[in-house]
């Protein structure tokens, strides 16, 4: 928004008046705005059609009534392309790995919906027995407060075709989805991307459970937990 | 890109700097700006049926707002809360050189520094009347308080902004 910013500049200039001093404005960082884009396109993948449904009408509609006899070759050539378009469109929506893993997508779900935790409990002996209850395998959970990494509960998802335990962690105001499933459980497909839609994936099995870890953490941090976690089921 | 609900983004992405500022200068930190901006957007997409149509921007800046003093909480838990009084500010004191020169780098810092000082219910309204400029009734909206609140809070926090840039260096002017 490089327009914004000159008037903003007068704009400032005009309200510092009112105190005395021009305060200070921060502009958004580069990479925001595309951040932002992509979590809404999620979002809103999620709760509309896919997008490739509305463009098909457009093509005839604008088409004159008399028109040259050359329009109408071009026209169906138009629709030849918009069909393509939306299919290759429809194709790729439906490719998991590229745009909407299940797993990122269930993350993102949670967030953004009042569905974060079904038991929220900072305290491990609190959620496993929660999640072992309702779950044909035992999860291990951990709590990694003392690395700032808390607990703060976990909740069940239906993932290809089976009920997975997730736990939850708060790293600063991050939240971080890990999927935990008995190795062999979840298609070799899911959570391989390092990056989906701004969320940073990471896989990794420690023998008898596989895990996987979203979140919108940098990298290293969500290594820190990944490793973290691998630690501790070692000890075990 | 193409995908997003184009009235959604219309509407509300050009509103983008006036939304990571307001959440900057509450945060008083960059990554947990982008963080509360970014969640905002969401949450604004969410509920956009309650948006009246009228004013984006303070629409939007009420959501940034909202997120901010939520996800705030939650990350202070509830036991300790900034306390609003008026006690609070102190007098964080930049580390000039003895040559350092007052050019307008400089001046924005100095600024920013006692902008920072301030509580956020004072940094808030400063924000949104002097950089984005809003009416007072739009500001008595976005931080939900009757329009009497916004204007003596308005008064007390330009005041103890001066203080603030007083208290750091008497001698310079406060331009």
């Amino acid at each position: 928004m490089p327009d914004r910013k000159g008037s903003n500049a007068n704009e400032d200039q005009r309200a510092g008046a009112h105190s005395g001093v021009t305060l200070p404005r921060y502009a958004a960082p580069a990479g925001l705005a595309s951040r932002i884009t992509h979590a809404l396109d999620e979002e809103h993948a999620r709760v509309a059609e896919p997008p490739s449904i509305s463009v098909t009408p457009t093509g005839p509609s604008r088409t004159p009534r008399f028109a040259p006899t050359w329009v109408w070759p071009r026209a169906a050539l138009f629709l030849v392309c918009v069909a393509t378009a939306a299919s290759l469109g429809y194709w790729r929506g439906a490719d998991g790995a590229h745009s909407d893993d299940p797993l990122v997508a269930s993350h993102v779900r949670a967030l953004v919906g009042d569905h974060l935790v079904d038991v929220a409990s900072s305290d491990q002996h609190t959620v496993k027995p929660w999640l072992d209850a309702r779950l044909d395998y035992a999860p291990p959970v951990a709590d990694f407060a003392p690395d700032s990494v808390p607990l703060t509960g976990g909740r069940i998802e239906f993932v290809a075709g089976r009920r997975v335990a997730v736990l939850v962690y708060r790293l600063r105001l991050h939240v971080i989805s890990v999927y935990v499933a008995p190795t062999g459980a979840l298609p070799a497909s899911l959570g391989r991307g390092a990056e989906s839609l701004g969320y940073r994936v990471t896989r990794w099995t420690d023998g008898a459970m596989e895990h996987v870890a979203i979140s919108d953490v940098n990298a290293a941090d969500l290594a820190r937990v990944a490793s973290l976690m691998q630690a501790r089921a070692a000890m075990h | 890109m193409i995908s997003t609900d184009p009235p959604f983004a219309d509407r509300f992405l050009p509103h983008l700097d006036a939304a990571y500022n307001l959440a900057r200068h509450l945060a008083r930190d960059d990554a947990l700006a982008e963080d509360i901006v970014q969640d905002a957007f969401l949450r604004a997409l969410r509920h956009q049926r309650t948006f009246n149509g009228v004013n984006a921007r303070a629409w939007l800046l009420t959501i940034v707002r909202r997120t901010f003093y939520t996800q705030w909480q939650q990350a202070q838990g509830e036991a300790t809360h900034e306390s609003f009084d008026d006690d609070l500010h102190g007098t964080a004191r930049r580390e000039d050189g003895p040559d350092a020169e007052l050019d307008r780098t400089l001046a924005r810092e100095r600024i920013e520094t006692a902008l920072a000082t301030l509580p956020a219910p004072y940094r808030e309204v400063l924000v949104l009347r002097e950089i984005e400029e809003l009416s007072y009734d739009e500001i008595a909206g976005v931080i939900e308080a009757p329009l009497g609140t916004v204007m003596s809070r308005l008064s007390r926090a330009r005041q103890r902004l001066q203080r603030a840039l007083m208290a750091q260096d008497p001698e310079a002017p406060h331009a």
